[in-house]
């Protein structure tokens, strides 16, 4: 009997994945996928544009230090506390949208492999992994922080790293859109 | 596709044949008719042997005993033929989706080529396994070639989802069908091995239902007209790609690195 409930299982774990991989591209996909109606990709690829690194500045002025020492000798226990949850939240939140910006960036590189005559096999299989492998840390670090094992400080540090990609993926942005208007990129 | 599992039909067995040739007919008159085989010429082929082979079985019932071993080799030879053009099927589904992305396809073609030849040799293995008797060869060997079509198709949908190339409705009718019908065959075979004989009749019941799920996908479709064909990609020039990739795999790289050091602190 439990030959068959393994077989069931592998059989349904087979079709989940065939279906995962069938279902319909979401609207962020969807816009990199090649257009048909003589929409210009270059539209689509505005929405490349990184939009949470851009907020960087005023997340740091909000998540410094600064504010948590004038807080802990001014505020009572209780609101410290609370205040300090609040924060974390919006440290993870902050954090979920540099994931976005990484996505977006990682997704850049499909787009302009897509277009792309050649491939080259090594760097291709270099980015797979590198998408691969920052997923899985990222979603370390994200559950620490969540378990309060990371200070603030250092998910601070996170940010300003995965911040510094705004403007590199503003110009890979700019580059590709003029490379849509003058080689064609759409279909 | 109807399997002969045993010489007299139940009314049960009588109506999902019924069921099942009516979808299968359907099926391939309605692939002429929205000219299908322009597009898809091996699958609409495929159809087609569906329904020629069925009605050889029928003819072949007739006439002859179902535990005969004239049926046994024409039922096994027709089922290695039609699992070939399942195969082929896909194969041409690769080339149909990839091809058109000309550095994808260069890329793909090696990895969707190592999955089948990998799956292949897995299967060869499993079927020297089984060889000792007939009984357990044939199921091992069709498990592990349905095994080989189900990895090739779930890699080919891998890239197309990475690489976010688009599949249309048929295509993704005919790949889900595909992989419907392949994985409760495997599912199926794998309960043969030990226990197939105390659930039979489900066994057989299950096998027929399974190809009328994928016809009842492949049909879905075919009901309106086939949407006009996507002209083919425009690609951009190579060196765009040796401008771009590695400073986005630089970044990549870089924001790697930093992040297992922050996990390291």
């Amino acid at each position: 009997m439990s030959d068959i409930v393994i077989s069931a299982l592998i059989g349904i774990g087979l079709m989940a994945a065939a279906i995962w991989l069938l279902r319909p591209p979401s609207q962020f996909r969807a816009a990199l996928l090649p257009q048909t109606g003589g929409e210009s990709a270059a539209s689509a690829l505005d929405n490349l544009a990184a939009s949470h690194c851009r907020y960087f500045p005023q997340v740091r002025q909000a998540f410094s230090n600064q504010d948590d020492a004038y807080l802990r000798g001014k505020a009572s226990p209780a609101a410290l506390r609370a205040w300090r949850k609040a924060r974390r939240r919006a440290m993870r939140n902050f954090l979920a949208g540099l994931y976005k910006d990484f996505a977006q960036l990682n997704r850049t590189a499909r787009a302009v492999a897509r277009m792309a005559p050649h491939l080259d096999r090594l760097r291709e299989a270099e980015l797979f992994w590198l998408g691969l492998r920052f997923r899985l840390v990222y979603r370390v670090a994200v559950m620490e922080l969540t378990l309060g094992v990371r200070p603030a400080q250092q998910v601070l540090q996170l940010a300003e790293i995965i911040g510094g990609l705004g403007s590199a993926l503003e110009r890979l942005t700019s580059a590709l859109a003029e490379n849509s208007g003058s080689s064609g990129l759409t279909s | 596709m109807m399997r002969s599992v045993a010489a007299s039909f139940s009314p049960l067995d009588a109506w999902i044949w019924a069921v099942g040739t009516t979808l299968e007919v359907g099926v391939f008159t309605l692939a002429l008719y929205r000219g299908l085989y322009r597009r898809i010429p091996i699958f609409t082929t495929y159809i087609g042997l569906v329904v020629l082979w069925e009605a050889l079985q029928w003819g072949m019932l007739q006439r002859m005993n179902p535990a005969s071993g004239r049926y046994f080799y024409f039922y096994w030879i027709s089922q290695a033929v039609l699992l070939t053009a399942r195969g082929l099927v896909v194969a041409e589904l690769c080339y149909r989706v990839v091809r058109p992305y000309r550095g994808v396809w260069m890329l793909a073609r090696l990895l969707l080529l190592l999955t089948a030849a990998t799956l292949l040799v897995f299967a060869a293995i499993e079927s020297a396994g089984a060889a000792v008797s007939l009984d357990r060869f044939i199921p091992a060997t069709e498990q592990g070639l349905e095994f080989a079509v189900v990895g090739s198709l779930l890699a080919l949908l891998g890239v197309c989802r990475y690489y976010g190339l688009a599949l249309d409705l048929v295509t993704r009718a005919v790949a889900l069908g595909l992989a419907l019908y392949s994985i409760l065959t495997i599912v199926n075979n794998s309960m043969i091995f030990k226990s197939i004989l105390p659930h039979f009749w489900l066994w057989a019941v299950l096998w027929r239902v399974s190809y009328q799920g994928a016809l009842l996908v492949w049909v879905w479709p075919l009901l309106r007209p086939l949407a006009e064909r996507e002209p083919l990609p425009v690609m951009a020039s190579a060196g765009r790609y040796q401008e771009l990739a590695p400073e986005l795999s630089e970044r990549m790289r870089e924001l790697n690195n930093r992040l297992l050091q922050f996990l390291q602190r």
